[in-house]
Order: C-alpha cells, then sequence, then structure tokens
C-alpha cells in the first residue's frame, strides 16, 4: 500500500474530508478560493491546501526547504509551524504567532485553519 | 402492560441484572469508511436533519459518529430518522498533544507510548494507524518516566463531555459511555508484546514499575477527571484476547493487569456509576475474574470464540454487550439474515435482560442497509 498522505497533510486532508463526506465543507468555507500553505519547518514538510466550490485539494510541495522558497510560490496565505506547535491544537498556533514562533502570511491563514481543526 | 422506559433506565436496569421494557442497543462508533458508506447511501444524514443535529451541538468526529448515531433515532425525536433506535454509544477521552522523548528525529508518541498515525489511504480514505511501540529500551521507558508532566492529563481532557452526555440523553435518549485505554492496552503499546513478555521473565519488578507508573501518572487521573463530571455509566477499553486465546496467559494477566482494572473498577463504583470493560477476543480464562471485581457489563464478546450461552447462564452478574459478529455476519449477510441472527441471538442470550446486542467493534466496511437491519430487528425482537 503506498499512502497518498501521511503525516500533518494527512491529518488536515482528514479533516477536511470528514467536512466533505459530511457535505459540510459550503457551510464551513462559503464562497472561498483560498490557497493556503502549511509548512512544518522543523520536518520540512510543506504542503497547499485548496478549498473551493464545497471540494479541496491538497497538494505536497516538497521542493520547499526554507521560509524564503515560500514567497516564489503563488498562494493567498501560509503558515510555518514547527511541528510540536501544530500537534498541540490551534491555541498553540495562536500562542505561537503571538510568541513569534509560527510565521503567518494574511490573517485569513489563521480563519482557514481554525476552521478546520479548531474542533479537533 | 410494560412501562417504556428511558434509554438510560433501559441499559441501567440490565446492568443491575433486572428485566427492562425491551432489549437495549449498542453501537461502539464507525470509522471513515463506514461514514464514507453511510453518507453515500439513500440513510445518509440530509440537510434537516443536520439543520438540527447542528442546534444540538451534536459531534461528526470519526470514529465516534454520533452525528449518525443520531440519525437511527425515531422520527419523534429526528424527523429524518430512520427508527431502528440506538440506546448507547461510546466516547474515548484522550486530548493530550504527543510528545518526543528527545529532540531528535523520533516519532512522537501519545501518552502511553504508542506510535499512531494517521493516513490517506489510495482510495482517498483517511484511516489511524497503529504503527508500533516507541518504548523499546528500558533507557526508552525511562526517558518516558522523565516526561511525566507532560503526560498528565489536564480538564481539557474531559472538557464538553458532561454536555455531550447530556444532549444526547435529553434530546436523543442515547446514553453516552465514556472511558479510557484501561492498563493492558496502555502498557503493549506502548512497550510492544514482545518487551511484555521479555520482562516478565527477566525483570518483572521493572515492569510493575512501569505499570505503576502509567497509573499514577495518567490513568487514575484521568478517571478521576472524567468521574467528576458525572458519567452515568463507563466504558474503558482494554483487548486482552486473540481469536484463539488471551495474548497473554492467565497467570500475568492476574498477577499485572487485574490489580489494576480492579482499581479502575472500583473508583467508578465508588462515585456510584456503572463500568463497562471493552474487550476483544477468547475472554473465557478471565471470565470469572471479571465476575470477581464486579465488572457490571463486558463489551464485544466475537461469538465464534466466546461460548456466551455459557456465560450468561453461569455469571449472570455480567451483562453481555454487543455479540453481533461484524467481521463476517454484518458484512456478508443479507438483511433478512442478520435478522433473523438477531431473533435467535435475542431468544438465546436476553431472554431474563443481560444483554445488550450491537456490532463486537467499530464499523469499518459494512453495507449500511445492514447495520439499519440489525437495530430494527433489535428492537422487532426485543420486547419483554
Amino acid at each position: 500500500m503506498c499512502p497518498l498522505y501521511t503525516d500533518y497533510a494527512a491529518i488536515i486532508y482528514s479533516e477536511l474530508w470528514t467536512m466533505k463526506t459530511y457535505k459540510r465543507l459550503n457551510k464551513y468555507f462559503p464562497n472561498t478560493s483560498f490557497v493556503l500553505i502549511i509548512f512544518i519547518n522543523d520536518t520540512l514538510e510543506a504542503f497547499s491546501i485548496l478549498i473551493k466550490n464545497g471540494d479541496f485539494e491538497i497538494k505536497k510541495l516538497e521542493f520547499v526547504k526554507d521560509i524564503q522558497s515560500l514567497d516564489r510560490i503563488e498562494c493567498n496565505g501560509y503558515l510555518v509551524i514547527p511541528s510540536d506547535i501544530f500537534l498541540k491544537g490551534i491555541e498553540a498556533i495562536k500562542l505561537g504567532i503571538s510568541q513569534n514562533k509560527v510565521i503567518m502570511k494574511n490573517e485569513e491563514s489563521l480563519e482557514i485553519l481554525s476552521k478546520i481543526i479548531g474542533d479537533t | 402492560m410494560t412501562v417504556k422506559m428511558s434509554a438510560l433506565d433501559r441499559v441501567l436496569t440490565v446492568l443491575d441484572g433486572k428485566v427492562p421494557d425491551r432489549v437495549p442497543s449498542f453501537c461502539l462508533g464507525g470509522d471513515y469508511e463506514f461514514v464514507e458508506r453511510f453518507m453515500k447511501s439513500s440513510y445518509a444524514l440530509t440537510k434537516e436533519d443536520m439543520q438540527q443535529i447542528d442546534s444540538d451541538k451534536v459531534s461528526y468526529n470519526v470514529p465516534f459518529i454520533h452525528s449518525i448515531i443520531a440519525k437511527f433515532s425515531p422520527h419523534e425525536i429526528l424527523k429524518g430518522g430512520l427508527d431502528a433506535k440506538i440506546d448507547m454509544c461510546w466516547q474515548f477521552v484522550n486530548r493530550n498533544p504527543p510528545i518526543k522523548l528527545d529532540d531528535s528525529e523520533s516519532d512522537y508518541l501519545y501518552q502511553n507510548g504508542m506510535i499512531l498515525k494517521t493516513i490517506i489511504r489510495e482510495n482517498g480514505i483517511p484511516h489511524l494507524w497503529y504503527a508500533g511501540p516507541s518504548l523499546k529500551t528500558k533507557q526508552d521507558i525511562q526517558s518516558y518516566w522523565e516526561k511525566a508532566k507532560y503526560l498528565e492529563p489536564t480538564e481539557l481532557c474531559v472538557k464538553n463531555f458532561a454536555r455531550t452526555r447530556e444532549t444526547f440523553r435529553d434530546k436523543y435518549d442515547i446514553i453516552v459511555s465514556q472511558g479510557e485505554n484501561g492498563p493492558f492496552e496502555n502498557l503493549v503499546l506502548g512497550i510492544g508484546l514482545a518487551n511484555f513478555a521479555r520482562y516478565v521473565r527477566k525483570d518483572p519488578e521493572f515492569l510493575k514499575q512501569h505499570i505503576k507508573f502509567q497509573w499514577e501518572t495518567f490513568e487514575e487521573p484521568t478517571l478521576k477527571l472524567l468521574m467528576e463530571t458525572k458519567p452515568e455509566i463507563v466504558m474503558c477499553g482494554d483487548d486482552y484476547g486473540f481469536n484463539s486465546g488471551l495474548q497473554i496467559s492467565a497467570k500475568d494477566w492476574r498477577v499485572f493487569i487485574k490489580p489494576i482494572l480492579k482499581e479502575y473498577v472500583d473508583i467508578v463504583h465508588d462515585y456510584g456509576s456503572k463500568f463497562i470493560l471493552h474487550s476483544c477476543g477468547d475472554l473465557h480464562e478471565i471470565f470469572p475474574d471479571f465476575v470477581e471485581i464486579e465488572i457490571d457489563g463486558i463489551q464485544s464478546l466475537q461469538q465464534n470464540c466466546n461460548p456466551l450461552k455459557m456465560y450468561r447462564e453461569k455469571y449472570p452478574e455480567i451483562s453481555l454487550i454487543g455479540t453481533i459478529d461484524d467481521s463476517e455476519m454484518l458484512k456478508y449477510k443479507s438483511p433478512y439474515e442478520i435478522d433473523q441472527v438477531i431473533k435467535e441471538s435475542i431468544r438465546l442470550l436476553g431472554k431474563k435482560g443481560g444483554f445488550i446486542p450491537g456490532p463486537t467493534n467499530f464499523l469499518l466496511d459494512h453495507p449500511p442497509e445492514n447495520i439499519v437491519a440489525l437495530f430494527k430487528a433489535i428492537q422487532k425482537y426485543g420486547k419483554y
């Protein structure tokens, strides 16, 4: 078996998959067309999330190795998050932003991520 | 004429060893594959269902699938309900974030030391995957002991638990049993079965020290936090069996596991609640021990490896919960055949109470029509 996604991309995917399967993506993301990049900077795992028209798409970005390369990718926003903060959930990510441990481009990025993992 | 009971009264009556108005039903939950199948079936939750479920703040979380369990309600509770009532379901207590033993590139481990991964299968359906133990050496275990402060539960781990129970009990007439892993799973998922066997032979005192560490650091505190929320029924999961017998010898189970399991039961009883144990596999060797430590009900109980009729007759103190074969019967038989199996199961095991049928484990790749047939049959043949 070769999984489509593992690790952090899989966590985000499973939340979006659950919303989509229950036909709730449009409820949470009405009229949204947003490309968000998540970069887990200690494990060097980056992926983009596109949510649009009640569907979603996740792409692994294997060429991303540092924060600088994120600015060369077309996206609406990004979050650079250490793995331990990511795994502690959205409140820890918000705290990480205030402590400059999490780097964010576009505040809407945090709103989008909050809706994806906020209740878990 | 029998007075119609609430789900809570019905389940508690059974766990008290008395005969309720009808046979109650139980569903442990279902994983992503079942959610996919259910939501693609003609039974799927509709917009109208979800309006009510959302306003009641019922969870969509997998694998507890409370929103799907609500869909089985009678029409007077949920207008679009399937009228195949489920009386009791489950929810797991544990929200501690995973930790690392050191700063290396090692895996994150969960509270009990196991590695758990989310993976997305080739068919696009998510799956939670037990990826093995992380505490493979004595040094690993000792490093883990040093992380005690990160393993202790906080009130966050039972946040909203009382509200979830009350919503389901008061608005949907469904009991949510809640609980954590038992001592055996916490032990072997973290150190592995081979290490368990090795330490039993070579260093039983070290093993006891580790078991005591887990009990004192997070098992007992988590259970006490849960009990402070006043659950009526607690169900903890601790799989002891294979199809062909116990995973460890009954002797070792009695020395290393039973004393801690008894602590679980005593704490729950001290708060005036009932204790159910979920445990898969062939349990016949230790079933008398369950009676001795006063467990109220055992859930799972695959029919192919447990002498259920003997349990019912010889140990009437313990309610039998589950027992309906989900590895083959609920997957491959027709709704009519399932109806007949339930009829026979209730005749054999549920004559005088003591029986709460349901799938033995989480729903996986089962046809939704079979699951609807199962719960409709429990209502149909369950009248006393």
